[in-house]
């Protein structure tokens, strides 16, 4: 059983807007996976209906070859940990409780969480590089930092299958490469699966081995990222020629 | 604030339970006849004091200081679910209408039919759950609801509720404007037998502390919430009924008082508390503390004149809510 979610004939919409039809996805144990396309085409809606937070208008998603609807919120969140494009939060909360939240679908018993939880997010804190601001509230972080807890939070969470929306965003360059490293290492040595909804073209060519490319109107090509980012496709899906190189440090694009 | 993590709740109950103990000796020994605390502290360890004094602690002043707790805490509790519940720092027990409706029904109940005590009470309640109902009903669309829907039609049903209650006002001759004025502003001069509230306010309080966790997640959002395995919906409509029927308990017993509501959780949280088991327990012994602290004020200030205790809460409340505003949590 290598195959930790699998969509068969997804059909997704918002409105009138077709984000993809019939959409065949085979997320394997150890794949990073990119989600791409132009703003509005519907990446994240794609991805809520992968995650389970939205309904699909057709098709239906599995994991682990589980139709997804059938499964709790709770067993679904302990298979699966979203990090959504936006966090918010009107009262104060500290890095390391907002953290800990990760454990939430994994407690135990009555109260709270446990030491096995707390160790958990610490763990998680000190992956994102914040073990020096676990006790600070959130409010007062930038917003790279508070990105950072986002992410720690889904690491603490410890799912199966990780999507994530644009998990570079705010990030600074370090920051970005080391946590998607983190992330690629995390999910080769457990044989677990990333999907990220990303813009940076060569970090998904350096990190993710597939990607999805929404072109709107419900069309999309899936396949090796390598093999799918030619300049024919990137001009066909963002309206606006790209050149590719090819370096020894990877692929480049370069808008015209 | 150096530190809000929430692994500091000892302080914030300490404070807690040192600001009750003030409030309860204040609420104690402050009146006509002003009694000592050593008095009053020979007269709870046995002997010590004549019957006169005896009678005027435990039957007159002691009820009305446990009220007071129980009120309070029950108007800060269900001010901090109601505040998670809409995710709005500014938000109080009475914004969904719960209190609207209660005292509509208190006033219908006094002015159209010329009920009388425990009756009205109990029309008290039937208003309030009437107006939650109609606002959980209102608010859901095609089976979910969000919290600025909720929020907007509780406000709108709160209002509708204000305008019921200024008709019956108007239209009405010379009925006890006392016992409109209790509904209207809060008063604890006539809350006996607050046993039923007390029960509330624990049973309320265990819910929270088992739900708190939940409560933690839900306030970083709805979204948020679902992704780590709330079932968000029914969630939301049992923290909208566990803080209606707070409010309600509350309003039964000592009418609309304001602000104690609001402020509370704020103070447990500017003092130190980060979760909401801290939050929650915090606010249920500060609440009933500030009310109690409040109402002796309120029937010792102007002796012998007794202020309804709402205009001591709101004259509390309202240079701390602009306070709050000006300081601002950066949402």
């Amino acid at each position: 059983m290598n195959t930790l979610l699998r969509t068969d004939r997804l059909t997704v919409a918002i409105g009138d807007v077709s984000v993809c039809r019939d959409l065949a996805l085979s997320v394997e144990r150890g794949q990073c996976w990119a989600v791409l396309g132009r703003n509005g085409v519907g990446k994240t809606t794609l991805l809520h209906t992968l995650s389970g937070l939205r309904k699909a208008q057709g098709g239906e998603v599995r994991y682990n070859d589980h139709p997804a609807a059938e499964l709790s919120p709770r067993e679904r969140a302990r298979f699966l940990g979203v990090v959504l494009q936006h966090d918010e939060n009107p009262f104060p909360v500290s890095v390391r409780d907002s953290v800990v939240q990760g454990r939430y679908p994994h407690r135990q018993g009555w109260y709270g969480y446990d030491a096995d939880d707390y160790a958990a997010a610490d763990n998680a804190i000190a992956r994102l590089d914040l073990t020096p601001y676990r006790d600070r509230l959130l409010h007062e972080l930038s917003g790279g930092e508070r990105r950072r807890v986002a992410l720690a939070t889904v690491f603490a969470q410890d799912p199966r299958v990780f999507v994530l929306d644009e998990p570079g965003a705010h990030l600074d360059v370090s920051h970005q490469i080391q946590f998607l490293t983190t992330l690629k290492q995390h999910v080769d040595d457990t044989g677990t699966a990333a999907i990220l909804v990303i813009h940076d073209l060569h970090l998904a060519t350096r990190f993710c081995d597939q990607a999805a490319l929404l072109l709107g109107n419900g069309r999309y090509v899936i396949g090796a990222t390598q093999d799918l980012l030619d300049e024919e496709t990137l001009q066909q899906a963002f309206g606006h020629p790209i050149r590719r190189v090819q370096t020894e440090q990877g692929t480049l694009f370069i808008p015209r | 604030m150096a530190d809000h993590s929430s692994r500091r709740p000892v302080a914030v109950i300490l404070i807690a339970v040192l600001a009750t103990i003030a409030a309860a000796v204040y609420g104690l020994s402050a009146g006509s006849m002003t009694i000592s605390p050593w008095a009053l502290f020979q007269l709870m360890t046995g002997d010590g004091g004549d019957a006169l004094t005896r009678q005027l602690v435990w039957e007159l002043r002691a009820p009305r200081v446990a009220a007071g707790f129980i009120v309070g805490g029950l108007l800060a509790l269900a001010g901090t679910l109601m505040q998670t519940l809409v995710r709005n720092p500014l938000a109080d027990p009475f914004i969904l209408g719960t209190a609207g409706g209660a005292a509509a029904g208190a006033l219908t109940g006094l002015t159209v039919f010329h009920l009388s005590g425990p009756w009205l009470s109990i029309n008290a309640l039937g208003g309030a759950a009437l107006s939650t109902l109609l606002v959980m009903a209102l608010a859901s669309e095609r089976g979910s609801w969000s919290p600025i829907r909720l929020l907007l039609t509780g406000v709108v049903i709160a209002t509708g509720w204000g305008a019921l209650v200024s008709f019956l006002l108007v239209t009405q001759s010379g009925t006890d404007l006392q016992s409109i004025m209790f509904w209207l502003l809060g008063d604890l001069s006539r809350a006996h037998n607050a046993f039923i509230a007390l029960g509330v306010l624990v049973a309320g309080l265990l819910v929270t502390l088992r739900i708190a966790p939940a409560l933690d997640v839900m306030a970083q959002g709805e979204l948020r919430a679902a992704a780590l395995g709330i079932s968000v919906r029914r969630a939301q409509m049992l923290v909208f009924l566990l803080a209606s029927a707070l409010t309600a308990a509350a309003v039964a017993v000592a009418g609309t008082i304001g602000f104690i509501g609001l402020i509370t959780p704020h103070l447990v949280r500017l003092l130190g508390a980060g979760n909401h088991r801290a939050v929650a327990f915090g606010s249920v012994i500060l609440g009933g503390a500030i009310l109690t602290l409040a109402d002796t004020a309120s029937r010792t200030l102007l002796a012998p004149t007794q202020l309804p205790v709402g205009v001591l809460t709101a004259s509390l409340g309202v240079p701390f809510f602009l306070y709050l505003l000006r300081r601002g949590y950066r949402a």
